[in-house]
């Protein structure tokens, strides 16, 4: 035993550990949210998670062909070809319909709000323990990102900042149980805050809680951000009241929201790096 | 002087791979689309990966390979350094128990990485649903956990295999 505790494999063990939890703490006192090894390692390897990344976005259409090219093999050739041309043309045009939206959505939230400064980003790894939808972004600390920036598609919302390195950041999105964003129903104007339970989160909704028992909140009404807390900037959209149920605990009512997003779905989103009104 | 010289270009090609194969594994375990989910539940497929090459490296490689792999797996990921800290003590374990009281084979890797696999899905559920005071915890540790337990622990051998193979042809 003190043979073992004496070798050089467990003092190098215990100096290594010593220094990832002497990390760990450094992260936590500092509230980047990463420790100093993720930041030296996510700019040394992040080139090829981003490398992936992208691979992965430009083949997320190949099933659609390989579908095809297998449905269409029984035709005659020259059919074939002609489908698969026309075919080749549509996933194009989605793609540019698509992308054109995303872009017009993004267009009238920058020209309705001049103070807002903007990063693209693309979604490069989604944490394989995670349940909650969460995701890994290639833009980090030395493109203006910072930890609680809110992340957005269009004019929705999709969540914040959670960590950041140099040259990635990890984003929970508003399915993370851990999200709250304080909200208001436009119509009624009745503010509360929107977050999940895992339950909801599983089928991809969100609670508002907290309403006044007779609350004139229906079904279809619109949610969106208040900007009370400086996290989110006010008047984004978090997604459309699908039900209103009763509290267990107490006499409120809750309205279930859905999400004007497919977390799941997404490849792209903006960064809101700085507005007006943003907590410091 | 010849041999030693042949012998440390050996122990450096071999090294080099390991370390490709923990990054491909890497990629391939967070990248969205680039492993199959069975049902939403995804295979951790480091796991293996990290008991497998200490089981071969031994303590002080095996360690820094569960360094290096749980470091990649942290960038994606929020939990400063949970995952580096979790491979490097298992990539240490795993490097003294073959060194001391288990031998090198299948059954003694399908008993470790069981363990760092109960260990390891079992600590995240803790972490992040029982200690967060999550509703439904019971039911995401038999919906997503477990099968993700036997997910990995299906894939397991196969990794194994990987890695005896990369181990005999680079150590010939």
């Amino acid at each position: 035993m003190n043979r073992f505790l004496k070798s050089s494999g467990f003092k190098l063990f215990v100096i290594i550990l010593s220094a990832l939890i002497a990390g760990s703490v450094i992260s936590v006192v500092s509230k980047s949210g990463s420790s100093p090894l993720n930041k030296a390692v996510s700019v040394v390897f992040g080139p090829a998670s981003r490398l992936a990344g992208s691979i992965s976005s430009s083949f997320a259409n190949l099933p659609i062909s390989f579908k095809s090219s297998t449905y269409y093999k029984k035709q005659a050739e020259q059919l074939k070809k002609e489908v698969d041309s026309l075919r080749e043309q549509l996933v194009d045009y989605e793609e540019l319909v698509h992308q054109n939206e995303f872009y017009k959505e993004f267009l009238d939230l920058k020209e309705e709000h001049t103070d807002y400064k903007f990063t693209k980003a693309a979604i490069i790894g989604r944490d394989a323990a995670d349940k909650f939808s969460s995701f890994t972004l290639n833009k980090g600390s030395s493109g203006g990102i910072a930890v609680n920036d809110p992340v957005i598609y269009g004019k929705y919302v999709v969540g914040t900042v959670v960590s950041v390195t140099p040259t990635q950041c990890v984003v929970n999105t508003l399915l993370n149980p851990k999200t709250n964003v304080s909200a208001y129903e436009i119509r009624t104007g009745e503010v509360s805050f929107v977050t999940t339970t895992v339950e909801y989160s599983k089928q991809n909704l969100c609670v508002m809680p907290g309403l006044s028992p007779s609350t004139a909140v229906t079904a279809g009404g619109l949610v969106c951000t208040a900007g009370i807390s400086g996290i989110y900037p006010s008047d984004l959209i978090i997604g459309s009241v699908d039900d209103i149920v009763d509290a267990t605990a107490d006499i409120s009512a809750s309205a279930i929201i859905k999400p004007g997003v497919d977390f799941s779905q997404l490849t792209d989103v903006f960064i809101i790096t700085e507005f007006d009104g943003q907590a410091k | 002087m010849m041999a030693k010289r042949i012998f440390t270009d050996k122990v450096i090609i071999r090294r080099a791979v390991l370390a490709a194969a923990v990054l491909l594994f890497s990629i391939l375990q967070n990248t969205p689309g680039w492993f199959p989910q069975l049902a939403g539940v995804r295979a951790l497929i480091i796991i293996p990966l990290v008991t497998s090459i200490a089981m071969y490296e031994r303590d002080t490689a095996g360690m820094l390979y569960g360094l290096f792999a749980g470091a990649l797996w942290d960038i994606t990921a929020r939990g400063n350094s949970f995952n580096a800290i979790f491979f490097l003590i298992t990539g240490f374990v795993c490097g003294v128990l073959i060194n001391t009281v288990m031998r090198c084979n299948f059954i003694t890797h399908l008993l470790l990485t069981a363990a760092a696999t109960v260990i390891y899905n079992t600590g995240y559920w803790l972490w992040h649903y029982v200690f967060a005071g999550l509703d439904m915890k019971i039911t995401m540790l038999l919906r997503f956990y477990i099968p993700g337990m036997v997910y990995t622990l299906l894939l397991s051998p196969v990794v194994f295999w990987l890695v005896m193979l990369l181990e005999r042809k680079l150590r010939d």
